[in-house]
Order: C-alpha cells, then sequence, then structure tokens
C-alpha cells in the first residue's frame, strides 16, 4: 500500500512540476536577434511561434518550438528560421532519450541534414531527410516536430506547403513473427502438446534470442511500460511491433493467468541459459535464502517507477543487461552490469530473471492481481 | 558450511548487481536534475 501510495503521490507531483516554458532555448536558436515576440501559441500541437527581433535591424528571423515524441518520452525541438523562411538551427535542449542512443543522432548527422532546407520544402523523414538507425523512433519524434514547425512558419510567410504523406503503417515480416512466437508459446504452454518434454522450451527461447534480441534488438523493457504510465506512449503508426509485444505479453497474462514472456519467449533468458550450460553449476540457495533476495527486485522496480514518475522520464527505467547486451550500445554502468549479470548467470541458473527482472516483477504483480481478483469474484458467487 | 556458502555467493551477486542497477538509475536522474 505505501508502495501504491508513494508511487501516485510521485505521479501527481511529476505532472504539476512539469515545465513547459521554452524561452531560454530562443537565443541560442537566432543568434542575432535580440529580443523575442510570441506570434503564436497552439496549445494542441503544443507548439509556440516566436519573431525575433534586433532593436536596430528589425525583423531577424522566427524561432519555435514544439513538443515531439522520443522513445523516452516528450522532446522540446528548437528550429530558427531566416525571415525568408530557410532553416537555419535545429536543435533538441530538452529531451528524456537514454544519453548513448540520443548521441547518435547528434553523431551521424541527422540534425544536420535540415540545415538549409526552406519551409516550402516536403522535409519528409525517409524520403528527404534520412532516419538514423538505431534511432529510429527519435529520429521520428524530430521530424514530426520539425513538419509541425514549419507549417506554422509556413503559415506566417504565406507560403504554401506540399500535402503531408499520410504516415504508413508498417506491418511486416517482424509482426508477424512475434504473432507466430507468442502464438507458440500459448500453445505449449496450455495444450497438452509436447507436455512433460524437457526441450519445450528451447524452441521459443531460440527463437526470441533470434528474433527479439539479435533481429530486432528489442526484448520487452520495464520502459515500454513505463512510457504509457507517465503519458508519452509511442506514435502507433510506426510502432506497432511494439504496441504488439506490449499489449501482446499483458493481455495474454491477464486473460490466460500464465507468463507466456518469462522464460519463454525473453531473448537474455536464453542467454542466461546458455551462459549456465557453460559452467553446469548447481549452486542454489535454500528457501530462507531466496525469500529474504525476493524483495530486492520489487524495491528496485519500486525506485525505478519512482524516479520515472517524479521525472516524467521513462527512460529511467532502462536499467536492464539486456539493452547493452543486444543493442551494444550502454554506458560504462551498464556494461559492467551485463559482465556481473552472465557471471552470476554462469553460477546461479536464470540469475537476472529470479532475483532481479523488473519485467518479470511487473508481470507477477498482474498475476497476483488477476488471482486476487477472481478469487474475490468466485467467493461472492459461492 | 556448503549451503551458507552458497547462500552467501547468490546474496553477493544479487546485491552487487542490485547496486549497480540503482547506481544507473540514479546517474540517469541525477543528469536530468
Amino acid at each position: 500500500l505505501a508502495a501504491v501510495i508513494s508511487l501516485a503521490a510521485a505521479w501527481a507531483y511529476g505532472y504539476l512540476a512539469y515545465d513547459p516554458s521554452v524561452e531560454r532555448y530562443l537565443a541560442g536558436a537566432l543568434a542575432d536577434a535580440t529580443k523575442f515576440n510570441l506570434l503564436c501559441f497552439d496549445s494542441g500541437e503544443k507548439l509556440c511561434l516566436f519573431e525575433g527581433r534586433d532593436d536596430q535591424k528589425g525583423l531577424m528571423g522566427y524561432v519555435t518550438a514544439v513538443e515531439g515524441r522520443g522513445y523516452g518520452g516528450p522532446m522540446v525541438i528548437v528550429v530558427g528560421w531566416s525571415k525568408e523562411g530557410s532553416l537555419l538551427t535545429l536543435s533538441v535542449p530538452k529531451h528524456k532519450e537514454d544519453a548513448p542512443w540520443f548521441r547518435i543522432l547528434e553523431n551521424r548527422g541527422f540534425l544536420g541534414q535540415y540545415i538549409g532546407k526552406k519551409d516550402t520544402d516536403p522535409l519528409e523523414l525517409t524520403r528527404d531527410i534520412d532516419s538514423v538507425s538505431g534511432a529510429t523512433i527519435s529520429s521520428y519524434g524530430v521530424a514530426e516536430g520539425v513538419l509541425k514547425a514549419r507549417e506554422f512558419v509556413a503559415k506566417q510567410l504565406g507560403h504554401r506547403i506540399p500535402p503531408r504523406v499520410a504516415p504508413a503503417v508498417t506491418l511486416g515480416l517482424a509482426e508477424m513473427l512475434l504473432l507466430l512466437g507468442l502464438g507458440w508459446v500459448v500453445v505449449v504452454r496450455t495444450g497438452r502438446l509436447f507436455s512433460g518434454a524437457w526441450w519445450r522450451r528451447d524452441p521459443s527461447l531460440m527463437f526470441g534470442f533470434v528474433v527479439l534480441g539479435i533481429w530486432l534488438g528489442q526484448p520487452l523493457s520495464l520502459t515500454n511500460f513505463t512510457s504509457w504510465f507517465v503519458g508519452y506512449p509511442p506514435p502507433w503508426h510506426n510502432n506497432i511491433f511494439l504496441y504488439g509485444l506490449v499489449f501482446g505479453v499483458l493481455g495474454l497474462t491477464a486473460a490466460l493467468g500464465k507468463n507466456f514472456y518469462c522464460f519463454w519467449l525473453c531473448p537474455f533468458s536464453a542467454v542466461q541459459e546458455g551462459a549456465h550450460l557453460l559452467t553446469g553449476s548447481r549452486i542454489q540457495p535454500n528457501e530462507a535464502c531466496r525469500r529474504r533476495l525476493a524483495w530486492v527486485r520489487y524495491l528496485l522496480l519500486w525506485l525505478a517507477l519512482l524516479l520515472a514518475f517524479m521525472f516524467r522520464t521513462p527512460s529511467f527505467t532502462i536499467y536492464e543487461p539486456w539493452t547493452a547486451l543486444f543493442t551494444l550500445k550502454g554506458t560504462e554502468a551498464q556494461w559492467v552490469l551485463v559482465a556481473v549479470t552472465l557471471l552470476g548467470a554462469m553460477v546461479v541458473h536464470n540469475f537476472w530473471c529470479t532475483y532481479l527482472c523488473p519485467v518479470g516483477t511487473l508481470l507477477e504483480i498482474v498475476l497476483k492481481a488477476r488471482f486476487r481478483i477472481t478469487s474475490f469474484f468466485r467467493a461472492r458467487k459461492e | 558450511v556448503k549451503e551458507r556458502a552458497q547462500d552467501i555467493i547468490v546474496t553477493a551477486f544479487v546485491l552487487v548487481a542490485a547496486i549497480i542497477s540503482v547506481f544507473i538509475v540514479l546517474s540517469k536522474a541525477l543528469a536530468l536534475s
């Protein structure tokens, strides 16, 4: 109860303390201007349009500040425009992306592609502007923000802009394979197929390792749930796979009362099984020790959620070792955690899953809640 | 003794991994604030 109350309080604090002001970023976007006047504010699009002026030279250009949606939450995209409508500067001074991923956008010159473009140019991602693989959602967020901003600048200048291309709904091999993988696990776990066979987890673990881990680099992470909790879900049209993974696993867990992801589809579980096979260690704590250690993963989950809610930053909850392992991007601390976890998995069977995993803990809470609800209704019926 | 040693090994691994996890989360929060 105390955990729920503290999380609710953190969420309320984060919601009330959010500072949407953008004035401090304007000078950097249009260096020649000494004064900025707000011309237009659209609360629906979360966009501000300012004109930048100099006391002697008059109008110097425009600055737009708009909120885009990245992987870790909202980001403020600030664009400086010339008075003719050319894009002079583009920056993302405030964002909630994890640093290693956002650095990819900067290092691969994603933002620089926009410089010199005009408000009348199409500016469509993947057609006029290249997205950055490994930071696709962040690049879509920035692109969406620039497109919104350009509409307001063009309107201000009386320019006609090319019609927007409707966002493509990408439904392909990844989504089909996810459906197949989840379907297979449901069949194996709920039916009598291969019941009792010692190898029945192996095909789905291998599948999860190859598809979710190696190919897509997108195992289920706590941040995928947190982004919904704090109100920043990723755009659905280019994230069908993610929506399918999150709601597929959650929905099946709630509907059928079993965890179909952990120990079955999770690619990191497959890695740990492999690490344990190398040593064949039989180290197991006794029941009392296991019970004592059980609180650690709940405490970790609570702390990560508390901070994510307080700062409205879902990426705080990315501390799982698989993020660095499968994307090959991470901070020093994340790589140390990968090493410790793999070493732990060699010694203790399914080390991370059993003692630390936040996704498993969250799904366990869902299962416990389901059990209580169904027990309550069953008792009332009787 | 063997059982106790096993408990100590597992507890040590769990605590080290938990401390690093907390460090990762807190360092992100500190960087933002």
